[in-house]
């Protein structure tokens, strides 16, 4: 299946948008496997990652020569699901469950981009809640936790994730392969989990998403940008949990203000040359 | 009489792996590649192109009876996308292309003139 074929997403030559939102792909991408893996299921979050990134591959090299879709998310949803389908559609492996899925990307596929907004929006959040829950599974070792969180949910790419982490890529690959398979291993169901078992696994995620604040706040190592980039994308999908009535708790919000508490002096606690200042020191109006 | 042309292919190859890229370096070089090409648009230069898929068969032999998946086992050497412009000459088709965002990851744009048919 082409995408000219299949797209109902009409390039809009016209009223071109010069540029794009920051940051688009990298929360598109967070959005995308999320959704993607709801579909497809966790053993297949591979495929999940594949079919994003050809979707963007895809967006990047066209949208320069044809312009940017009116709505570039969909466009990349489609894109990447019609990835998916093609994928499904000829594998072995996916036989017993290739209908249902396959008919779950159509049907998808079908409903467009503006229909039932809010639903959409929810299912959206929800499915990344979900991703948060599987990648924050207690049978993961921690730093591979925040590894992959910054993977799936994040959308970073391994350098990135090196960068971050003062590791080196390889390392990282290595990190997230072992991390997905564990996941295939230990069967963990995409999921928020319900009753006693949310609040366990709950504190896992809130503990993940604090370490990746942390990773992102501590300034004795790292680039100034990564540094700043990991802070926020903590506070990003702890506000997605807040907004959720399983993770609307007074531990959550607690979290989040501690974050956006110290989130505000962010830009001011160094110097220019990256010396770190007493509060005292530093220039409230930054 | 001297020959003259103002229309020019751009051929681009090579660049940066993207499978190696992530999201937020893929929208970089979207955004390079968008400013770079509505800058040719906006003046007049742009006349048409396309971004290539990777692969693609090679023909050859007096009939085409020997059909390969082509030469493309080095990405560096694989054409990922054409434009064809006007410019003045060529040299100011060089100039345009220097800012061609293929260059930044090390691939080249190869310049050439489009021979004009003559004398009708």
């Amino acid at each position: 299946m082409t995408v000219e074929s299949s797209s109902k997403v009409e390039p809009n030559s016209e009223a071109v948008v010069s540029h794009l939102v920051d940051h688009l792909f990298r929360h598109e991408a967070g959005k995308m496997v999320s959704s993607l893996t709801h579909t497809l299921g966790l053993e297949n979050l591979q495929l999940a990652e594949d079919a994003v990134q050809d979707a963007l591959l895809k967006a990047m090299r066209n949208w320069p020569f044809a312009g940017i879709p009116q709505n570039p998310s969909a466009w990349l949803t489609q894109v990447a699901r019609n990835y998916a389908l093609d994928v499904v559609r000829r594998a072995q492996n996916f036989r017993t469950k290739e209908n249902e899925i396959a008919l779950l990307l159509e049907s998808r596929a079908d409903r467009g981009p503006q229909s039932d907004r809010t639903y959409f929006d929810d299912e959206i959040r929800d499915n990344q809640l979900q991703m948060m829950f599987a990648c924050c599974h207690s049978a993961l070792p921690q730093e591979a936790q925040v590894a992959l969180t910054l993977k799936t949910l994040c959308g970073f790419g391994e350098q990135e994730i090196a960068a971050a982490f003062l590791i080196s890529s390889p390392a990282v690959a290595k990190r997230l392969v072992r991390a997905r398979r564990t996941i295939r291993e230990a069967a963990i169901i995409f999921e928020i989990p319900a009753g006693k078992e949310l609040s366990q696994r709950f504190d896992a995620v809130l503990q993940a998403l604090y370490l990746l604040f942390n990773e992102g706040y501590k300034a004795s190592h790292g680039d100034e940008l990564v540094r700043k980039e990991l802070c926020q994308e903590a506070i990003r999908l702890i506000t997605l949990l807040v907004q959720h009535p399983s993770g609307n708790q007074p531990k959550t919000h607690a979290l989040l203000a501690l974050m956006l508490f110290n989130a505000a002096r962010l830009s001011s606690r160094a110097d220019t040359a990256g010396n770190i200042l007493l509060l005292a020191q530093q220039d409230r109006s930054l | 009489m001297k020959e003259q042309s103002n229309e020019f292919l751009y051929i681009f190859r090579g660049g940066a792996d993207p499978k190696q890229m992530s999201p937020e370096q893929m929208q970089g070089n979207m955004d390079a590649w968008f400013a770079w090409i509505n800058n040719l648009k906006s003046k007049g230069h742009f006349k048409g192109g396309h971004p290539l898929q990777d692969g693609g068969k090679v023909l050859a032999g007096k009939k085409g009876q020997t059909v390969t998946d082509g030469p493309f086992l080095e990405g560096k050497e694989e054409v990922g996308g054409y434009i064809l412009l006007s410019a003045r000459d060529l040299q100011s088709a060089v100039e345009l292309a220097k800012g061609c965002p293929a260059l930044e990851q090390n691939g080249t744009v190869e310049v050439r003139v489009i021979q004009q048919m003559e004398g009708l």
